[in-house]
């Protein structure tokens, strides 16, 4: 059995950030820029968001979910639509069935998933490397997967750190 | 009246005379029975050795292939070297007398005449070639001859406008005209393009690395290097076609797997390909460690003189980066890699593709960094070189280092799927042993209850058995009692060798099978060690990922240039 901690339905904050992004007009960064950007550690505030997916707070605290995904965005506040991460997969610590979890930045879910239970396609793919200690989360995105470790550092698998041209 | 007294002992003894016989014909089957199973064992051992074969004459086979490849790279090679040697030899002699004039000149032995019939005689040998009117104008600047100098200079430039600024910008070097080695530099800047340049930029770079340029020259070529590579990232994909490039030339270093390191496992597991590619790209971490490390450590040989440093890069320039050669020296280059490989084409193939670029006519100045640190030998590049090339290009090495490490990581298969004899089960590291082998035990118990209940007398039988009686009965009731008689018994005889037949045929099968229970264990559990040890290795040589990069950050640029020769004093890379 899975456990959805916030479903899919939206929230007036979620609507604002939505709003908000697309009154700013914002168009993004071009390529070499948007690779370097992402390419860039990240900050201690993020990796500590996403730290916190474990604790549980979100179950029953909405605002505290507002604020993680507040967070989250604050990271990326240059990305411009379909640049910024899809989601993130990481280790689960709730035990034994759970073995990670997605935060799903678009729908705004956070989901534990068991060993044998597959997650959706573009996140099922990040699990292997979600269960290596080296990496804190990996981030998902529409082409590429980056593992993250612990002190921010990133790793691309996918079209930019495709090794196999 | 008398009762009639029916002799019934003919009968009687016929029948035991049947029962004898019924009795021969019993053992005769039995013998036939054994010799049916040494029949069936020996196919089984027919058909195991068929396998055998099979695969001893594929394993014939790519030695073959890989023997003739070899044979035939060996032969070829030396044909190719042979044929370098007859198209561009004449070059040989120019390119001796390069250093020839400069030292002669140094040593103030041999005539000016002496010098300008040499220089003059190469231009009529070596028609098209770029050196040979350089030397001409070499001679004649030698001489003081303006007139001639800039004539054969303009003719030396209009062949090759690249390698001619860069060979005068040397030997002004060596000549200490500093400020005619500034001009000779900044002719030679204006002419390149980042983005698709001449193989020779590498010994600009060796120059530099090794301390050749002092002064302004030394600060213009640090400059012109650093706005090259702000140029070239500016523009989109460049850093991820360098970080690519990178990956594929620190892919290849991943080491092969020895034969039978692992004996069991690949046999019994369809993870095996994937599981042997995880730990040779595992072990990668340190060969490429050991790589950078031995490149950065102990010291470079440092040449005694400005004019030794400076021969040395002349002898570079016109022996190294003559593009009329590259097509013969790409085939030269991909033989001797099949040599190095023993005939494995593939892997020489695969070899080639990484450092194809340093044989390209032109490429860009970040890819001729990637050349000069991981194929020094197609440039001549030197170990200061490479030193310097690497600190250049650390940001690109670490990202693909770090990059290669995650796909490694995210390839290595979370489980092996085990198959043992008719026993199919999973394991992740091997450490479910008991669980496993009670898992096998189980499923072999079933499967030998099944197949001992499966022992039992046949629908034949019961068919000989009712359709011979009621035949001998039918054969009775007719009259020929004794007919009758035989039938029936024969029947009878049958069923009941078939019926005690049945308790040895079911030892046999339990038998059989826990034969095979005992090997698919012994299997199992070599396998899950093995799989134990691979894991054990993989996390072992996985940490030394960390070495890489601690060792790759810790480097940077300015410290791998050297102070000149002319100084008389080498600051060593540490």
């Amino acid at each position: 059995m899975s456990r959805k901690i916030i479903g899919a339905p939206k929230v007036e904050a979620s609507r604002a950030r939505a709003a908000q992004s697309r009154s700013s007009g914002q168009v993004g960064l071009r390529e070499p820029f948007l690779g370097k950007r992402l390419r860039e550690k990240r900050s201690n505030s993020y990796l500590e968001a996403i730290s916190k997916i474990d604790a549980g707070t979100y179950q029953s605290n909405r605002a505290a979910l507002d604020a993680l995904l507040q967070a989250i965005s604050s990271e990326f506040p240059e990305l411009g639509i379909g640049q910024a991460p899809l989601g993130v997969v990481s280790r689960c610590f709730l035990g034994s069935p759970f073995e990670v979890h997605i935060c799903d930045f678009t729908g705004e879910i956070i989901e534990h998933f068991e060993t044998c239970r597959l997650m959706s396609p573009p996140f099922e793919s990040a699990r292997s490397l979600a269960l290596q200690p080296a990496y804190a989360f990996i981030e998902v995105y529409t082409d590429a997967i980056r593992a993250i470790a612990a002190d921010g550092s990133v790793s691309v698998i996918g079209k930019e750190g495709d090794q196999n041209p | 009246m008398s009762t009639p007294v029916i002799d019934l002992s003919p009968i009687v003894r016929s029948i035991n005379r049947l029962s004898d016989n019924l009795q021969v014909v019993n053992n005769n089957v039995a013998v036939v029975d054994s010799k049916v199973e040494v029949v069936a064992q020996q196919q089984v051992i027919t058909v195991e050795r068929i396998d055998e074969l099979y695969n001893e004459f594929a394993q014939f086979v790519a030695a073959d292939i890989k023997h003739k490849q070899l044979q035939l790279a060996a032969t070829r090679i030396i044909e190719v070297r042979q044929e370098i040697e007859r198209k561009f030899g004449h070059y040989s002699e120019v390119r001796r007398i390069t250093t020839g004039i400069l030292q002669a000149t140094d040593a103030a032995i041999v005539r000016q005449d002496t010098m300008r019939t040499a220089t003059e005689n190469l231009m009529l040998l070596a028609p098209g070639y770029w050196l040979a009117p350089a030397l001409v104008a070499l001679a004649a600047w030698i001489a003081d001859n303006r007139l001639l100098a800039e004539k054969s200079l303009g003719e030396a430039i209009r062949r090759d406008d690249s390698k001619a600024s860069l060979f005068f910008a040397l030997v002004c070097r060596r000549g200490q005209r500093l400020e005619a080695n500034a001009q000779w530099l900044r002719r030679y800047f204006q002419i390149q393009n980042p983005h698709s340049m001449d193989r020779e930029v590498v010994v600009m770079l060796d120059a530099l690395a090794n301390g050749v340029f002092g002064g302004a020259a030394l600060t213009a070529c640090s400059d012109v290097v650093d706005q090259w590579l702000g140029e070239l990232e500016e523009q989109a994909g460049f850093s991820d076609e360098q970080r690519r490039r990178w990956a594929g030339a620190l892919d290849i270093l991943a080491p092969k797997m020895r034969d039978n390191e692992y004996p069991t496992l690949p046999n019994h597991t369809s993870a095996w390909p994937r599981l042997q590619t995880a730990l040779c790209r595992a072990r990668r971490n340190q060969v490429v460690h050991s790589f950078f490390e031995q490149m950065f450590s102990g010291e470079t040989t440092v040449p005694p003189s400005l004019e030794a440093s400076v021969d040395a890069l002349l002898d570079s320039l016109v022996k190294n980066f003559d593009e009329e050669e590259l097509p013969l020296r790409r085939e030269e280059r991909l033989l001797q890699l099949t040599v190095e490989e023993q005939g494995d084409r593939d892997g020489a193939k695969r070899r080639f593709d990484e450092e194809s670029d340093s044989l390209e006519e032109q490429t860009n100045f970040a890819a001729m960094l990637t050349n000069s640190a991981m194929n020094p030998q197609q440039f001549g590049a030197t170990r200061a070189t490479q030193r310097y090339a690497v600190s250049l290009s650390r940001d690109w090495i670490l990202n693909a280092h770090k990059d290669l490490i995650a796909r490694d990581r995210a390839e290595v298969p979370a489980h092996a799927e085990l198959a043992c004899g008719s026993w199919k089960g999973s394991s992740s590291d091997g450490r479910n042993e008991s669980e496993l082998s009670a898992d096998l035990n189980s499923r072999y118990e079933s499967r030998i209850e099944e197949a001992v209940n499966a022992v039992s007398l046949s629908p034949g039988d019961w068919i000989a058995l009712i359709g011979g009686g009621l035949l001998g009965l039918v054969v009775l009731v007719s009259g020929a009692i004794l007919i009758g008689l035989v039938i029936t018994g024969i029947a009878a005889a049958y069923f009941y060798w078939q019926y005690r037949t049945l308790d040895k045929r079911r030892v046999d099968v339990r038998e059989a099978l826990e034969r095979e229970r005992d090997q698919a264990l012994q299997i199992l559990l070599a396998c899950l060690a093995e799989l134990a040890d691979l894991r054990r290795e993989l996390a072992r040589e996985d940490a030394k990922s960390n070495e890489v990069t601690s060792f790759l950050e810790s480097l940077t640029a300015a410290q791998f240039i050297l102070s000149g020769p002319d100084k008389q004093r080498a600051t060593l890379a540490s």
